[in-house]
Parts: C-alpha cells; sequence; structure tokens
C-alpha cells in the first residue's frame, strides 16, 4: 500500500512529532512556511495539505484559498486540513477559508486516526471567494467614498500591473518582474486576494532569485485567469 | 498639526496611508516617487517621513541616507516595506531609519508608531 504524503507547515516542532508519532503510516513533509509549500506544489502533488490558519504571511488561510480557487483540479481538489491549538479559537477562520478537517491540539489520537482514514476533499457548498475586504471595511471605517475609490484604483491598476508583468517576461527584465511582482503582492494583500498575493510573492522569489520560466507562466496564468473572477466579485461589493 | 510626508509609488497603498494618517488628525503630503520627494524635502519641513524602499528615481535607503546625513535634520524615518525585504530594512536602519512597518499594515500598530515618533 502507497503511503500518503502531506505537506505540512506553521505547526511547533514538538506538535509536528505528536502527529507523526499518532499517524505512523501517514508520511507528513514538514515545510517552514507557505510560501515552501506553494513551490513544491509547482513540482509535485501530495495527498493533502496541513496548515496552521494564522502563522506565516502569507498564512494558511491564504493558501488554503490560493488552492481553492484555482482552475487546475490538482490544486483545487486537494483536501486540506487545518491544524491549531484549542485555544487558539481558529474553527471559524479555518472553515471559512475552506479546511475539510479541523485539526485541533490536543487531539484524540483515536479519533484523529478515523478522521485521516477519511480525509478527502468535501463537497463544498458554494464556490470559494477570491477576495476578502474585511481589512478594507476596517480600514475605511465606514467611508464608502474611500472603499469606492481604492476598488476603482485596483480595477485600473490591476490590468497595468498584469501588462507591465508580462512586457518584463518577455524581455527576461527580471529584475523589473520582482519589482512589479512586490508591488502587486502588496496590492493583493490589501485587498484580500490571497490567491493573486502568493501567485506574485512565488514571481518575485523567482525573479529575484532564480528564475524558472515555465514556472512563472503557470504563476502569471493563475493572475490571468482568477482577475476576472476577482473584478466581478469587487463589483458586486 | 503634525506634517507627514509619505513617499510611496504604489497608488493603493498611499491612497491608503494619506486616508489613515488624515483621520487621525494629520496633515499629509505624498510623493509617489524619490525624485519629487527630494524636492519637497527641499522646500518644506516634516515631522514624520513615511517612505517605500523600493521607489522610482531615488529609492527609499536613499531617501533615508540624505535626511539622516543631514546633522540638523532631526526629521524621524518609518520605512514601508513588504514581507521579504528584511535585509533592505536592516540596510535602513544601519542607514538611520527609526522604525519600519509591513505591507499590509496593521492600522493600529501605524497609529501607534506615528504617535511614538511624533512623541504624541
Amino acid at each position: 500500500m502507497v503511503q500518503k504524503t502531506y505537506y505540512l507547515s506553521g505547526i511547533l516542532p514538538a506538535d509536528f512529532k505528536d502527529l507523526q508519532a499518532a499517524l505512523p503510516e501517514y508520511r507528513f513533509l514538514f515545510f517552514e512556511s507557505t510560501m515552501d509549500i506553494v513551490e513544491k506544489l509547482l513540482d509535485e502533488r501530495p495527498d493533502g495539505i496541513i496548515c496552521h490558519p494564522k502563522t506565516h504571511v502569507p498564512d494558511g488561510c491564504a493558501l488554503m484559498n490560493y488552492l481553492l480557487t484555482s482552475k487546475d483540479p490538482a490544486w483545487n481538489k486537494l483536501p486540506l486540513a487545518a491544524v491549531f491549538h484549542e485555544e487558539d479559537g481558529l474553527e471559524k477562520a479555518a472553515e471559512e477559508a475552506g479546511a475539510d478537517l479541523l485539526i485541533t491540539y490536543p487531539f484524540d489520537e483515536t479519533k484523529l486516526k478515523a478522521q485521516f482514514e477519511t480525509f478527502e476533499k468535501k463537497a463544498s457548498q458554494k464556490p470559494p471567494k477570491y477576495v476578502n475586504l474585511n481589512y478594507l471595511y476596517d480600514l475605511a471605517g465606514g467611508d464608502t467614498d474611500f472603499v469606492k475609490d481604492m476598488l476603482e484604483t485596483f480595477g485600473r491598476k490591476n490590468q497595468e500591473q498584469i501588462i507591465a508583468m508580462e512586457q518584463a517576461l518577455s524581455n527576461k527584465n527580471w529584475e523589473e518582474l520582482g519589482k512589479i511582482s512586490h508591488k502587486a503582492k502588496s496590492s493583493y494583500g490589501f485587498l484580500g486576494i490571497f490567491s493573486l498575493q502568493i501567485a506574485a510573492g512565488m514571481i518575485e522569489k523567482f525573479s529575484f532569485e532564480r528564475p524558472d520560466i515555465p514556472k512563472i507562466n503557470i504563476l502569471m496564468e493563475i493572475i490571468k485567469t482568477n482577475s476576472p473572477y476577482i473584478l466581478q466579485e469587487l463589483q458586486s461589493e | 498639526m503634525p506634517q507627514i510626508l509619505i513617499i510611496e509609488d504604489d497608488e493603493l497603498m498611499l491612497k491608503a496611508l494619506e486616508f489613515r494618517l488624515k483621520k487621525d488628525g494629520y496633515t499629509v503630503q505624498v510623493a509617489p516617487d524619490g525624485r519629487m520627494a527630494l524636492q519637497l524635502l527641499e522646500s518644506n519641513t516634516y515631522d514624520l517621513i513615511i517612505t517605500d524602499i523600493m521607489i522610482p528615481f531615488v529609492t527609499g535607503l536613499e531617501i533615508v541616507n540624505k535626511v539622516k546625513s543631514d546633522p540638523n535634520n532631526k526629521t524621524p524615518i518609518i520605512i514601508l516595506s513588504g514581507v521579504g525585504l528584511e535585509n533592505v530594512v536592516l540596510e535602513a536602519f544601519k542607514l538611520g531609519a527609526d522604525d519600519y512597518i509591513t505591507k499590509p499594515f496593521i492600522i493600529s500598530e501605524l497609529s501607534v508608531r506615528v504617535r511614538k515618533l511624533l512623541r504624541i
């Protein structure tokens, strides 16, 4: 029987050890950050992802959104588990982010084993949201004109940024691509567009560290494919 | 009323900062690039400068260096940084930057850090 592999991030070494000891029949690969998981996913597909909802930037919730909004079934059908301590109070955040399984510490080993045996992608009740404007609304403090201005600005700038990124990629101008994607990453994070925040962050990393054209193309495709859905959602806000 | 200069080329971020700081009661001037920032710094006095690092023409680090090299200029500077530029932030501190905020900023954190540097 083939051992199932899960990518995992955001938990303490001691907690990771407990989890692996409780489930020795599964293989857990630990990653330092959610972005390390994103990078690995460009090469390989695990049997599932386990992440803490709120550690790292981008956090586990952002990672789950990135996968759920992907058009690639190899990603959007990956079972997702959120892992956290009971006192963190992150059940709601994890469920809203789309987690199929919640693992809370301290866990009951027998129950956890049973949950893992049936750990699979749940049939979703509703499609994932591409945008989370909580931060913007918080910042606006009720000023609807400000919110409207910001959304219109994004709508205009996003297309300009995508064109500029494509141009830089076409010219293999890695410094320029890195700079544009760095800026875009912050803008996407600002409007809770986590899928593109992650994609832009990954493009930035490749551009500044080691340009990988096929992978950058995959990430650019995510940005271009998701953008119309994002604009549609923003228009309905 | 304290006057703050924001130097940032990302329009969304610039608008967000300007909105927030004005809401907090400050007078705000903005510069979308380093060149305009230097022009404003030549002809105005500010109580605080908030600058991004990656900006056109003259970088945030060059702005920090220019301001902090002047012994008569005591204006505190906050660096704006996206995740992944930790080394550059360290560089800014070595040049004399007083604090930094990561983007997107935590609203309450921005207010607290600004008040702290303005000694309000």
